[in-house]
């Protein structure tokens, strides 16, 4: 445009000595080129707007499918969805690997480095409210025979999405009682391992056949429904709920438990909930009449700003622990444990946090042992096991976590002081 | 129970799912039902890009945005930036409600590929509200992270921050 000004300017300046019909020639010429160049500018500018609106639609198109509004193959906007959808396959995992030093300072741990866990995550999307996931586990290595390590089935089942009130889980679930075992990814919570009353008082990572039902209402999220019951025969001493699991590795389903549980998100930074499973666990096996197993729990979750406090209490008890004690005879079972545990962590920024944890938990806080040999019941009691944790997080990404602690252990001199590592991933 | 199963199975694909909003309801949703929704694309150049970076202090991988307005008559009510990222191995596609002062009002999830267990709830979202671009939201600290849905709850934080910082720089630069 400045030189179109300086060439009019030129002209005015030359017109002087010019033919006035030379001049106007010129003129009209000038005219028809600035047009020209008018219309080429209007041109690339209208070209170059299409094509912004053109990626700008393929991109939110890519984004969003569904936002597609016209038909496909024929089909209504809601029918024809599904050929709009992304991959319906989704692939995701975590794990971790621990290095646990004993200190020998009440009796002689070995020091251990382990592949703790190596988890993948497969789901499908049948449609928007079928979807099907699951959880595949490699712990402590993986399967080897006459090893300790194992691959397990954690989760495989699908989910029927009706409304926000009432959905559907059908087939292999995690049982939804306690905080971890819903939440069981090392980045969900700071010390190296789980606390412990949520591995004996509740057996997380606890998984079984069943059917599950969940919705919202308000700011009240339910589920209830019923799995394969626990299995007697199976678990004693502190293990009498953890060794009573029976996995979903074909359950026996003689007897089937309930299960229930509510969470009320009661303010915007504190979330209640508790839950329950209760239910027969004889499963029609000699000796095992009216044995049955249950387990409840409260908790609650703090978080705001940097502070983040998670606070539970667990009790656990078997019915008919005559029969359960006949059964594991000269064994202690236990009758009753109970557990809380109290963390707390502050993040100091987003990388690294500093924590603390206490627990105190007895799994055998009433036993019973049927003597053969004299024919009669003997009652006891263990101590409480009171666990200090005081440890360190980084994160180098949201995903990855480094974690250290030193586990402080009160519990009449059976179990080691002990400094944890682990590195800890999700995906 | 067999049959209780069936009826689920039939009557579960007979429905909808719940999660989308489409972005002119969500602006008429929050600015006004009677308000006017056009949509702007927005190309950023490298320059703008920086400039947006810098203020969000998070990295912006895209120079195209569409970006919603808002109007009543010649009078701007608001926008709403569109923004996509990656929360576990899926996308999800939030919608930005920013009004003319820069204050995000709300945050609604257009589209969620994730299991809905991941999806963020509203009131998880609410926190948000009257954030801009001179607030930090920082995950954990500012932020409260989400039990069980870490990578959605990181995800919308950063969303948040870019939305806002691409929102600032377009109108500084006259493109909205």
């Amino acid at each position: 445009m400045k030189k179109l000004t300086l060439s009019l300017m030129a002209i005015t300046a030359l017109s002087s000595s010019l033919q006035a019909d030379e001049m106007s020639d010129i003129k009209a010429q000038l005219k028809a080129l600035t047009q020209k160049m008018n219309d080429i500018e209007a041109k690339n500018e209208a070209s170059s707007n299409a094509l912004i609106e053109e990626v700008s639609a393929l991109k939110t198109f890519n984004a969003i499918p569904e936002l597609a509004s016209k038909s496909y193959t024929g089909l209504g906007y809601a029918a024809s969805k599904v050929f709009y959808s992304k991959s319906p396959l989704s692939i995701g995992g975590y794990g971790k690997v621990d290095y646990i030093h004993y200190t020998d300072d009440k009796s002689d741990g070995k020091d251990e480095a382990d592949n703790y866990r190596a988890i993948f995550y497969i789901g499908y999307k049948f449609t928007d409210n079928i979807i099907f996931n699951s959880e595949i586990e490699f712990e402590h290595g993986g399967a080897k025979t006459g090893e300790s390590g194992y691959a397990i089935v954690e989760f495989a089942a699908v989910d029927f999405l009706i409304q926000p009130e009432f959905n559907v889980r059908l087939g292999h679930v995690l049982v939804p009682v306690g905080h971890i075992n819903l939440q069981h990814e090392p980045t969900m919570f700071n010390a190296v391992n789980r606390p412990e009353t949520e591995k004996y008082i509740i057996p997380s990572t606890w998984h079984e056949n069943g059917i599950l039902t969940y919705g919202t209402f308000g700011n009240v999220d339910y589920t209830a429904g019923i799995v394969a019951g626990l299995n007697a025969a199976n678990g004693n001493g502190k293990n009498s709920w953890r060794g009573a699991r029976q996995g979903g590795r074909d359950s026996k389903a003689e007897d089937f438990a309930f299960i229930g549980r509510l969470d009320w998100h009661a303010l915007e930074s504190l979330d209640l909930s508790t839950s329950i499973f209760t239910g027969d666990s004889g499963q029609s096996q000699a000796g095992l009449d009216g044995v049955g197993h249950t387990v409840w729990e409260v908790h609650g979750v703090y978080k705001e700003g940097p502070i983040e406090l998670t606070a539970l209490y667990a009790n656990a008890t078997v019915d008919g622990e005559a029969n359960f004690a006949t059964f594991h005879a000269d064994t202690a079972v236990s009758s009753e444990g109970t557990g809380y545990y109290i963390n707390a962590a502050y993040n100091i920024n987003e990388k690294w946090a500093p924590f603390i944890r206490y627990e105190n938990y007895n799994a055998e806080e009433e036993t019973l042992t049927y003597n053969t040999a004299t024919a009669s019941f003997v009652n006891g009691s263990a101590e409480d096991t009171k666990i200090t944790a005081l440890g360190l997080n980084y994160r180098p990404h949201p995903n990855v976590i480094l974690k250290a602690d030193y586990l402080f252990y009160d519990n009449k001199g059976t179990d080691d002081d002990r400094l944890e590592l682990s590195m800890g991933y999700i995906f | 129970m067999f049959r209780l199963i069936l009826l689920l199975l039939i009557s579960s694909s007979l429905l909808l799912s719940k999660v989308l909003i489409r972005p002119d309801e969500a602006m008429r949703a929050h600015f006004g039902k009677d308000a006017i929704v056009s949509k702007k694309n927005i190309l950023l150049v490298k320059k703008d890009i920086i400039e947006a970076q810098k203020i969000a202090k998070r990295k912006i991988k895209d120079h195209l945005f569409r970006i919603f307005i808002a109007k009543k008559g010649n009078i701007v009510l608001g926008y709403g930036v569109l923004h996509t990222s990656k929360v576990r191995t899926k996308d999800e596609t939030s919608m930005f409600l920013i009004g003319t002062n820069g204050k995000l009002k709300a945050i609604e999830i257009i589209a969620f590929y994730e299991p809905p267990e991941y999806l963020p709830p509203k009131r998880w979202l609410k926190q948000f509200s009257g954030s801009t671009t001179k607030n930090e939201l920082k995950l954990k600290q500012d932020i409260r992270s989400i039990s069980g849905a870490t990578l959605s709850a990181r995800a919308i934080t950063d969303s948040t921050k870019i939305a806002l910082s691409i929102l600032e720089v377009a109108r500084k630069k006259s493109k909205i």
